[in-house]
This record gives C-alpha cells, structure tokens and sequence, in this order.
C-alpha cells in the first residue's frame, strides 16, 4: 500500500463523547484511522468496545507491528507510547510521559512521515492542556489536511485552542462538520 | 468527583486516590461549576473521562453516567 491515506485523531477528556458523535456519521472510509486517546491501560479496551458500537469500520486496540489498513480503525492502548514506522506500521513502546500523559497525541503525531502521495489528515479533538500541538504542526508540514474541534462542541477547549493558536489548523470546525470534512476527503 | 469540596478539593482526592492504587481500572466524571480548562487537571488525562459543567440536567447526567456504565458492565463481562 505505497499510497496510503492516514486519518490521526487526537483526543483527551470528552473525547468519547465526542467520537460518539463523530463515528455514527462516517462510512468505512478510504482511510487508516489512528486514534490517540488519553486513556490507562484497565480501560482502553472497554474504549475501544464503546466505539465499536457507533462505527460501521471495525475497532480494535493497536497492537505491536500492526499494519495499517484502509477503513479500519485502531486505538492507541494505555500506558505505551504509539508511533507509526513509515506511516505504514504500528510500533508501541514504554517511555516517560511527553505533556504528562502516555499515550501522547505529540509522540504519534510527530512520527508521521510525508505522505508519499497518499492523503493525510491530522484532528484535534476536546481534551485539556496542548498535547497535539507540536504534532499537529509536523502533520503540517508534512502534508496534512488539519483540523481542530471548535470551542462549542468541545467538552473541554483546551487541546484544540492550543492547536488552532500554532497557525497550523486549516480548520476550525464543530465535530457534525468535522464528520462531513472528513467524509468529503475520504468517503 | 466534585472540583469543589470542602477541604480537600476533587483533583488533590483523585491523586490522593492514585497514589494508593485506588482507581486502577476507574474512569472519572468531573462535576465542576468552573467553565474553563481547570489546570490542576494536568496529569489526570487519562482518568478523567467526562467534565460535566454546573449547571446541568439531570437527565443528561444520568444519560451520561448510564453510558460510562455500559462501558464497564462489557469490561466486567470480559474479566478484567
């Protein structure tokens, strides 16, 4: 798969919710969906269980060297740090917390690599403090589409007013227009 | 968890809680009257499920609570 279309979301507190919000909306999507969830380890897999039920693209938590795959979605687990090896495979790894959370939205962003041809897009969603931040500036300027959750429809505007303050953000939109961005580039 | 108690505030009883491995396996919902990203947050991402602004509907609290519920009754049902 030499172009593969990424889609990274970043989330943190509300980001459930929220991402119930968001799922029910999109189709499979001509895309590999990373998600990075501030979760800990006893409870991302009754996570990843909560989205399933909203998402007709199947769920699962990331495990060590999974490929990525268009139209399935996997969630970073609890207490590693996740990164992508050639935008292509998945490697989890223990490290000190980065913006005092592991998994760090910042870690799997910044390993993002230019696309070689395939679409990327890189999302903020609600969570306190700035991690992304710096991420979403590297999927930036590595050829991403970004986009930050918009103040109304965030539980908490922190994570994605830290995001839209870098410059980086195409767009600054509610999570039922995030869905149709979203849509519109990978549906 | 309420944010503001008497004594000892939400965020100082989450990490008290912490540190003596009380919450492994726990999610929480923050009840706050503050309508602003509360600092003190900082390094309790990951518990910190929800933060529910005063004042709200009942309904939608108990709607919300019921939600993180399902979420542990299917944790409960695979064991763990």
């Amino acid at each position: 798969m030499s172009h593969l279309n990424l889609l990274m979301i970043g989330s943190s507190t509300g980001g459930l919710k929220v991402l119930e919000v968001l799922f029910p909306r999109l189709p499979v999507l001509n895309a590999a969906v990373v998600i990075v969830q501030h979760i800990t380890p006893l409870v991302d897999k009754s996570f990843v269980t909560s989205l399933q039920r909203v998402s007709v693209m199947p769920v699962s938590l990331a495990q060590e060297g999974d490929s990525l795959q268009h139209g399935k979605v996997l969630l970073a687990p609890g207490g590693v740090h996740l990164y992508l090896v050639n935008n292509q495979k998945i490697h989890l790894a223990a490290g000190e917390r980065v913006n005092s959370v592991c998994p760090s939205i910042d870690v799997s962003m910044l390993s993002v690599t230019p696309g070689r041809g395939g679409k990327m897009v890189g999302v903020i969603l609600t969570g306190m403090g700035r991690d992304g931040a710096d991420g979403i500036v590297h999927m930036k300027k590595c050829g991403s589409v970004t986009i930050a959750q918009d103040q109304k429809t965030s539980v908490i505007y922190g994570m994605p007013k830290a995001a839209a303050e870098t410059g980086s953000i195409d767009f600054v939109l509610p999570i039922e227009r995030i869905a149709a961005k979203l849509r519109e580039m990978f549906g | 968890m309420d944010v503001m108690m008497p004594g000892k505030n939400g965020w100082e009883t989450i990490r008290e809680m912490k540190s003596e491995g009380l919450l492994a396996g726990n999610i929480i919902s923050m009840l706050t009257a503050l309508d602003t990203p509360d600092e003190q947050m900082d390094g309790l991402q990951e518990l910190v499920i929800d933060y529910i602004t005063k004042p709200f509907e009942p309904y939608e609290f108990i709607a919300s609570i019921r939600s993180y519920l399902d979420c542990f009754e299917q944790m409960g049902s695979e064991g763990q």
